[in-house]
C-alpha cells in the first residue's frame, strides 16, 4: 500500500501549486504511471481520495493515462512495445530487455476553478 | 476552469532527499547496500553471516527497517556493529526521510559500508530510491521460481539478485535457470548468486563482488 505514500507527495505538490495560482479549488487532476512503475492506478485514485479530503483537492477527478512498457531488445535489435506478462520485446519475443519507458510516475496536470 | 500544465515527478521531494544522502555517503567514501525482499527470504541472516565475514576488515554500519520491533536490531547488535531500529509503524517500505533521520546516529568518517535492510516486501520498497549505492534483493528458494513473473518491478531494480536457501532445492520446486532468466529479462545488469545463508555454499564470490565495490566507493 505505497500508494498512499505516493498519493500524500502528490498531494504536497498540487496543493503548493494550486497555492501559487490563488488558492481555487483543485477540480481534475492528470496523472501518467507507467506499467512497470509498480502502481496500482485504482489504488493511487482511491488513496488521493482519501488523503485530499478537507484540502483544496477534495473531490477532484483522477485521471491515470498508463504508459506503455517500452524496451530496447537484445535480440532483434528494434525499439518498441514490450510485453510485460512475458517479460520480453512484444516484436520478436526475445529477451533480455532494455526498458526505455513505462517507469512514469509523474502529474502532468490540475484544473482549477476560475473565479 | 482552466487547467495547469505541470510534468512534475510525483516522488521528486523522495528523490531530491535520495540525492542529498547519496552525496552525503559519497563525500565520506561510504558504500550503501539497501536490502530488500520479501518476509522470510532470510535477508537477517545473509547480513549476519556477511557481517561475520566481511566485519573483521571493514567498518560496517547497519539500519535495520521492520514495521513493529527490534528482533533484527538485537541479532545484528550481536556482531559488534552500530545498528539503527527504524519502525515505520505501519508503512511497508523505507523512503529517503526515514534514512536521513537516522544519519546524524552514525559518524559515516567510521564507515566503509551502511547496510539498509529494508521492510519485508516485494513490492514498495522498488519505488523508493533510500540513496544507496546499490539495491541488492533477496529472493529465497522457496518463494517459487514464478516470482519474477510476478514482482517484475522489484527485479528491475535491483543491482544483484542473491538467490538464497539453495540448500532447499532437493526439498522444493524451483528451477534456477528459469528464476534467472526471468529476473533478469528487464535488467541486463542484474549479477545473480545462488547461496545458502545456513551452509554458507555459494557466498564467495558475493562477498569478493561486494569487497570490489566497497573498494571502487572508497576511491571516489
Amino acid at each position: 500500500m505505497h500508494e498512499v505514500s505516493i498519493a500524500s507527495e502528490l498531494l504536497t505538490t498540487i496543493e503548493r501549486v494550486a497555492r501559487e495560482s490563488g488558492g481555487r479549488r483543485v477540480r481534475a487532476v492528470d496523472l501518467v504511471v507507467g506499467e512497470l512503475a509498480g502502481v496500482d492506478a485504482d489504488a493511487l485514485s482511491f488513496a488521493f481520495e482519501i488523503v485530499s479530503r478537507g484540502t483544496i483537492a477534495e473531490g477532484a477527478v483522477v485521471t491515470v493515462d498508463r504508459a506503455p512498457l517500452l524496451v530496447a531488445c537484445g535480440a532483434c535489435g528494434l525499439e518498441g512495445p514490450g510485453d510485460l506478462e512475458a517479460l520480453a520485446c512484444a516484436g520478436c519475443g526475445g529477451s533480455p530487455v532494455r526498458v526505455t519507458g513505462g517507469r512514469e510516475l509523474r502529474l502532468t496536470s490540475i484544473d482549477i476553478e476560475d473565479d | 476552469m482552466h487547467t495547469i500544465a505541470i510534468e512534475h515527478e510525483i516522488l521528486a521531494d523522495n528523490e531530491a532527499l535520495a540525492n542529498h544522502n547519496r552525496a552525503h555517503f559519497l563525500a565520506h567514501g561510504v558504500y550503501v547496500l539497501n536490502l530488500m525482499s520479501a518476509p522470510g527470504a532470510g535477508k537477517t541472516s545473509l547480513l549476519e553471516r556477511t557481517l561475520a565475514e566481511l566485519s573483521p576488515r571493514y567498518r560496517i554500519g547497519v539500519i535495520e527497517g521492520d514495521v513493529y520491533g527490534r528482533e533484527d536490531a538485537d541479532r545484528i547488535e550481536k556482531h559488534g556493529v552500530p545498528v539503527v531500529q527504524i519502525n515505520t509503524g505501519g508503512a511497508c517500505h523505507l523512503d529517503a526521510h526515514l534514512v536521513h533521520d537516522q544519519l546524524e546516529r552514525f559518524d559515516l568518517d567510521q564507515l566503509d559500508v551502511l547496510v539498509i535492510e529494508n521492510v519485508g516486501n516485494l513490492v514498495c520498497p522498488a519505488e523508493f530510491d533510500l540513496g544507496e549505492t546499490d539495491k541488492v534483493m533477496v529472493l529465497s528458494v522457496a518463494e517459487g521460481d514464478d516470482k519474477p513473473k510476478k514482482y517484475p518491478v522489484m527485479f528491475h531494480v535491483a543491482r544483484v539478485l542473491l538467490l538464497n536457501k539453495i540448500d532447499l532445492l532437493p526439498h522444493v520446486s524451483f528451477d534456477v535457470a528459469r528464476a534467472t532468466r526471468d529476473a533478469r529479462a528487464l535488467n541486463l545488469d542484474l549479477d545473480v548468486f545462488p547461496v545458502s545463508a545456513t551452509t554458507g555454499e555459494g557466498l564467495e564470490p558475493w562477498y569478493r563482488w561486494l569487497e570490489g565495490r566497497i573498494a571502487r566507493a572508497k576511491a571516489r
